[in-house]
């Protein structure tokens, strides 16, 4: 069939099915990829499209063709290639003119939006790759984007509900927000709702159900079928299915279903409730760890269900480091370790009443209300903690005491019994003092007066207990959870003559069990035989002397895990999770690995030229390492593999690398991270002694200008002309920055110079700038812009070349605004105590002892504190001892022009190459005042260097 | 919802823990095996003792007889021991305490025809397909996979997630050594210990006892001299095991066990070298032959606790099964029996109880 044949057909075809979306009213969004062509037939439509690309350029009457056609290549997209496999798979295509024919395959999509109600990208990621995200968003769901979709889907199953399911938007938004840990680029794809709601909901669709999907059934089939061809992809769907199934089946019918947007005493939804069902509260526990001594530990709960309800705390909670109130180890926890299940810390000090139990190192105000209002201890005076027979004692928020047992009850201070037997404990917390209490079999009038009168009740002698097959959960206090395929079983007893007692199941299988009279003696066994997943509560009624008892058991009843779900004992961590390639091997991503003691631990690095890892390039092994493997055991092993010339160009051409680690008899776990997806990137290689470099772009939309910078002379940047790039560069020996910009991207590389003796090693950096002053420092910043920005390469040297640069740089910009006396100053003394008395006997800060001694003073949360209240802090300072009327000058930019000036200074010298993007427009007045304000740059400066010796001190490990 | 006779509980249990309900109850070490790598998957990591006091706690009501729940921590010391648990110090290194922790779904192919399959998948889901688990045979704490097509069978497994664990890595055991030498090195390290403090309700086994009763020969030290397996208890938690050096009674050195910290268990370290002194002593630990109802096979029957690395190679070689009058026994090939007796006299210098009269 020739291309206009195909043409004709396709045109029947989409406009059939346009006819019969419209028809049933379903969804207004057609794909191209909804073709309904089997293998053959794409075959045979790829032939026709190669035979006429070779003779002509794309013709606009075949744009149904080339839509479908380019959507079939987007189909199987992994990264930033697309182009590439186009001109690959397409004979002729690199003859035309590639901005022509790129742009016709963009219009094709234009008039399959127009004429067929075809769907339009949106989001972040479509602004950026402006062409490319037309074939890859009619391509559905590209497949290495199906295996993370499929993930989050089974771990926000247990959300599915008639409400969430019906929603495409929601269930789209649901599933951005639970992207956090999924590769950038499934978070970009993630940003467009409705699009990706859409896909899930059709994937979790029973098989009949696909019929009336939202997409072609035939093409759904496709990607489940892609999706099972992978083990873990196909559990994890498959589990969501199940989950989403049985919602459609009882939540059709369900009382309630509908109101949950609404307020209503079924599905309370304040602010406060919602923050209750989280679940973000922590809880205590104690740990025998001497005859008499008990230490305390806080339980923080994962925080992960937090970004359910507040995407915009991700920055916060994966990126952060945060430090617990009291702990005993000192060191913050490491970032993202609270978005990992339970968190257990311990204490050395009792948190005071209403301190907050986590501070994060740099939050926000919505973040610290919420942990203001959420994140604390339950209010005391008293702790009631039940001891087990293990030497750790739980708390009981409920302050009920059961006869028999034994408790610890903390206080604040001494406590004084009187008929209660009880013995003092050592508790290892300062702040906090402890009793055990043993609670009698049989509890008196007199005990229980005076439990009654430390804030504390009696149980119930009604109880009920697992008996035969071991429940997920069961914590004593009326909570259980059991799975899908169990048949649970209970015995009930109490210790009293009733009258009868009724047993009532109360969820979506409701049921009701009247029992007779007795006298208590035996427990009864009931079976509740196999329950749904979801929340049930059986409630047991009875009477004693004429009183009603009751009790409840709320029971969840959930899905097995997957099979695949790693074991607990061996766990790799990186923080970031969803760390980049550069992160990695720059080493800003850490590495930890926690396993039995002395377990030898293999590791390897395996690189793939896709980010779907279809395509290993190369692999090395290293270790075994002997466990714990610390971050800096991690990357001392790693330094040694990163200094091998094979690694080092094997990661210059990588789009991802998996590192897994594995024990004979531990099993594996493996980690991956991509390089960050970019409109264009550098490739890398070197070879036959020199680097070559190759520009990658994902959409050609305007032709890229290049520049390059020397190591000698950093700030000065010169042209290199475009087609010495039209292939392979070869990067002369002295190597130096190189960057391709166009209007709207840019992307830049630090190629390390060829050593070929111990002199080439050294570089005598030296300014292109002749005066130190306000005009050349613009370009002293925008090269530090530059150079920060910088993407290094394998080879360490790459990376000391850089940071030489930088530091040269800052040295410039410090010397022009502290002065040059201040500059030899930090350049000549050297250990951090030495370096301050120094720098305060140079500076203009000398004369002002009342500045210098509140700044001694405020010096830790000077160097812990978010920039901006770090700046406050020191606004405060300078209005209280310095005259401010000389800042009077700096315009009103919502707070003081004096706060704004000190943040901008502060800015300028912690993260100079992004206080542009912080200043704005106000960029350079900011920097006129600045210029003329030696003294609070200098403050600024001292601070910046306080905060940078804070930082390494803490880096020296976290705690996991 | 329905009342259920404590019968029926029990069946409904052993059902869902995948075993047949019409042959064991919860009196067989297989279903209290299946329950305590139950319990494992849903509170692991955690401590020994809260593995057995919750396993135990549902047996409230249904069996309260005390056979059954003495069983309990021993059939979770041979599950240890078999590599379904990982007993060390808490891996985040939070704390001292030695935890267990779920061993990641594996097997041993212990010849062409055999695997054994270890670990435990979180949540005890069944990991293998299910053509492939029908074949699974559940024999005291072991589980075999006996196969037809063990190419298939292995590729199955290994297709499922399971980590193929080499018979090398699983049978690794200490160096062969001399009884002597063995307990020289023992020795020399008690005697570099400090002398400890006082130690209340310390029992020692007792060398002089006979070897073939076992619990018999745990005792309280008396006027006793010499060097001795000991425990002492702790607070919470299982007693401690330690290696002490007495005069008269009275406590002068004490060893405590593991010395190898993470290499072997505190208890396979003790029963190891009290092999060691029962040998030196002269009387040294017993294994017994009988004959077996399978004419091609024999009988091993033991007096003694043996190390966990000495159990493995004979779940890898042999089957555990019932025992009369023994401690626990084996079932060998004859065609593997020569070789296994040379394991047992060499690595833990054992010897043979010839029944009198014969």
């Amino acid at each position: 069939m020739t291309l206009n044949g195909w043409q004709e057909r396709l045109a029947k075809h989409f406009a059939d099915l346009k006819e019969e979306r419209l028809r049933s009213a379903r969804s207004s969004h057609i794909f191209a990829l909804e073709h309904g062509l089997d293998n053959e037939e794409l075959a045979s439509l790829e032939k026709a499209i190669g035979e006429f690309c070779t003779q002509s350029a794309p013709a606009s009457r075949h744009w149904l063709a080339w839509a479908v056609y380019a959507s079939e290549i987007g189909y199987s997209y992994s990264g930033d290639e697309y182009w590439q496999t186009f001109s690959e798979r397409t004979p002729g295509w690199d003859k035309h003119n590639q901005m022509v024919v790129r742009d016709s395959i963009r219009e094709a999509f234009y008039r399959f939006r127009k004429d067929c109600a075809g769907a339009t990208p949106t989001g972040r990621w479509a602004g950026h790759f402006t062409i490319i995200c037309w074939p890859i968003t009619h391509a559905i769901l590209p497949q290495d984007l199906q295996r993370q979709l499929a993930e989050i889907l089974f771990d926000i199953r247990h959300e599915f509900d008639q409400h969430l399911l019906s929603s495409a938007e929601l269930l789209g938004h649901r599933i951005e927000v639970a992207s956090w840990k999924a590769s950038s680029r499934f978070q970009q794809f993630a940003e467009q709702h409705l699009l990706v709601g859409q896909i899930a909901s059709a994937l979790l669709l029973s098989e009949e159900e696909r019929e009336s999907s939202v997409v072609l059934p035939a093409t759904l089939k496709r990607i489940a079928g892609d999706l099972d061809r992978e083990r873990r992809a196909r559990e994890w769907l498959s589990d969501a299915r199940r989950e989403a199934f049985t919602v459609k089946i009882r939540g059709l019918g369900r009382p309630g279903a509908t109101t949950r947007d609404h307020e209503s005493d079924d599905f309370p939804n304040s602010p406060r409730q919602q923050l209750l069902r989280l679940g973000i509260e922590p809880s205590l526990s104690l740990r025998q760890v001497g005859k008499a001594e008990w230490e305390v530990r806080l339980q923080l709960p994962s925080f992960a269900p937090l970004l359910g309800k507040f995407p915009q705390f991700r920055a916060v909670l994966a990126g952060e480091r945060c430090a617990v109130a009291g702990a005993r180890d000192k060191r913050p926890m490491a970032r993202e370790r609270l978005l990992f299940g339970t968190q257990e810390v311990v204490l050395a000090q009792w948190p005071a009443k209403g301190q907050i139990l986590l501070r994060f190192e740099k939050s926000s105000p919505e973040m610290d209300y919420l942990l203001h209002t959420e994140c604390l201890l339950r209010p005391g005076p008293q702790w009631l903690f039940k001891v087990a027979e293990d030497g750790t004692a739980s708390e009981i928020k409920t302050a009920t005491i059961r006869p028999g047992a034994e408790y610890i009850l903390l206080s604040e201070d001494e406590m004084l019994f009187y008929s209660l037997d009880f013995e003092r404990v050592i508790i290892s917390c300062t702040g906090i003092h402890g009793s055990l209490l043993r609670i009698p079999a049989v509890v008196t009038h007199k005990v229980t007066s005076e439990l009654e009168n430390l804030g504390l009740s009696t149980a119930s002698s009604l109880s009920a207990w697992p008996i035969g097959l071991p429940p997920a959960k069961w914590d004593d206090e009326g909570n259980a959870e059991y799975l899908t395929t169990d048949s649970p079983c209970v015995a009930v007893s109490n210790d009293f003559q009733n009258d009868g007692m009724f047993i009532n199941l109360v969820g979506s299988m409701p049921s009701q069990l009247p029992l007779p009279g007795g006298s208590g003696a035996a427990p009864v066994l009931v079976e509740l035989g196999r329950l749904p997943s979801g929340s049930h509560e059986l409630h047991v009624i009875t009477s004693h002397n004429q009183h009603p008892v009751t009790a409840t058991l709320h029971i969840t009843v959930r899905e097995p895990l997957p099979a695949s779900t790693p074991s607990a004992v061996m766990s790799v961590t990186m923080a970031p999770s969803n760390a980049r390639l550069e992160q990695f091997w720059d080493g800003t991503a850490t590495v930890e690995i926690y396993a039995p003691e002395d377990s030898k631990i293999s590791c390897e690095l395996n690189f793939y030229s896709d980010v779907s890892c279809s395509k290993k390039t190369f692999a090395r092994q290293f270790g075994p390492l002997a466990a714990p493997v610390s971050q800096s055991a991690f990357s001392s092993a790693f330094a040694s593999v990163k200094a091998q010339s094979s690694v080092q160009n094997a990661y210059d051409e990588a789009a991802c690398c998996v590192l897994r680690a594995w024990s004979t008899q531990l099993g594996e776990h493996s980690l991956r991270c991509e390089r960050e997806p970019s409109p264009c990137r550098w490739a890398v290689k070197r070879e036959n002694h020199a680097y070559w470099l190759r520009l990658i772009q994902a959409d050609q939309l305007a032709t890229p200008k290049f520049f390059t910078s020397s190591f000698v002379k950093p700030d000065a940047l010169m042209a290199v002309p475009a087609a010495l790039f039209d292939s392979r560069y070869r990067v002369p020996d002295e190597g130096g920055l190189f960057t391709a910009a166009t209007d709207t991207t840019s992307c830049t590389v630090v190629i390390p110079p060829l050593i070929r003796s111990l002199q080439d090693l050294r570089v005598r950096i030296s300014s292109g700038q002749q005066i130190k002053g306000e005009g050349t420092l613009g370009q002293i910043i925008r090269s530090i812009e530059l150079w920060s920005a910088a993407r290094i390469v394998g080879d360490p040297i790459s990376a000391s070349r850089k940071q030489d640069v930088l530091t040269y740089l800052t040295g410039w910009l410090v010397s022009t605004l502290c002065g040059d006396q201040w500059s030899r100053c930090e350049n000549t003394v050297d250990g951090v105590s030495g370096k301050r008395r120094a720098l305060l006997k140079c500076s203009d800060m000398g004369r002002h002892p009342g500045l210098v001694y509140s700044m001694s003073k405020m010096e830790g949360e000077l160097s812990s504190l978010p920039l901006s209240q770090a700046a406050d802090i020191l606004t405060r300072l300078f209005k209280s001892n310095v005259s401010s009327s000389i800042f009077s000058l700096a315009q009103d930019h919502g707070m003081s022009s004096l706060q704004w000036l000190t943040e901008f200074a502060l800015r300028l010298f912690t993260e100079p190459g992004r206080t542009r993007l912080w200043a704005g427009q106000d960029f350079t007045s900011g920097l006129h005042y600045l210029v003329s304000q030696r003294g609070l740059a200098q403050v600024c400066r001292y601070t910046s260097l306080s905060r940078e010796s804070a930082i390494v001190g803490s880096t020296e490990g976290t705690h996991p | 919802m329905r009342v259920v006779k404590p019968e029926t509980v029990e069946q409904s249990a052993v059902h869902s823990l995948g075993l047949d309900e019409t042959a064991l109850d919860f009196s067989s070490v297989e279903v209290l095996a299946a329950l305590l790598r139950r319990c494992g998957a849903f509170r692991c990591p955690c401590s020994p003792s809260t593995l057995v006091r919750e396993s135990m706690a549902l047996l409230n009501g249904l069996r309260d007889d005390q056979e059954c729940r003495e069983l309990l921590p021993d059939v979770l010391d041979q599950l240890v021991s078999y590599g379904d648990f990982i007993e060390c110090m808490e891996i985040t290194r939070q704390s001292q305490a030695r935890l267990l922790y779920l061993a990641p779904p594996g097997f041993v192919e212990v010849a062409p025809a055999r695997f054994l399959i270890l670990g435990i998948a979180v949540d005890d889901n069944q990991v293998m397909p299910s053509n492939v688990a029908r074949l699974l045979e559940y024999s005291g704490h072991a589980r075999l996979l006996r196969s037809t097509d063990p190419v298939q069978t292995r590729l199955a497994l290994l297709g499922s997630g399971l980590i193929e664990i080499s018979g090398d890595d699983w049978l690794r055991a200490p160096t062969l050594r001399c009884a002597e030498d063995h307990l020289r090195s023992y020795a020399s390290a008690l005697s570099e210990g400090d002398r400890p403090g006082s130690v209340d309700e310390l029992t020692i086994l007792d060398p002089d006892t006979p070897v073939r009763f076992y619990r018999g020969r745990w005792v309280q030290p008396r006027n006793h001299t010499g060097s001795f397996i000991a425990r002492r208890p702790q607070l919470y938690g299982a007693p401690l095991w330690s290696y002490v050096e007495l005069v008269n009674g009275e406590l002068m050195r004490l060893l405590d066990l593991p010395t190898h910290e993470n290499k072997w268990r505190a208890c396979d370290e003790a029963w190891h070298l009290q092999q060691a002194i029962d040998a030196t002593r002269g009387h040294p630990q017993l294994y017994r032959l009988r004959k077996s109802a399978r004419p091609t096979d024999c009988v091993l029957d033991l007096f003694s606790p043996i190390p966990s690395w000495a159990q493995r190679r004979w779940d890898y070689v042999g089957e555990r099964v019932a025992s009369t009058g023994s401690l626990f026994a084996y079932r060998f090939d004859r065609r593997a029996l020569d070789a296994e007796l040379e394991f047992a006299r060499a690595r833990m210098w054992l010897g043979e109880f010839q029944e009198e009269g014969k």
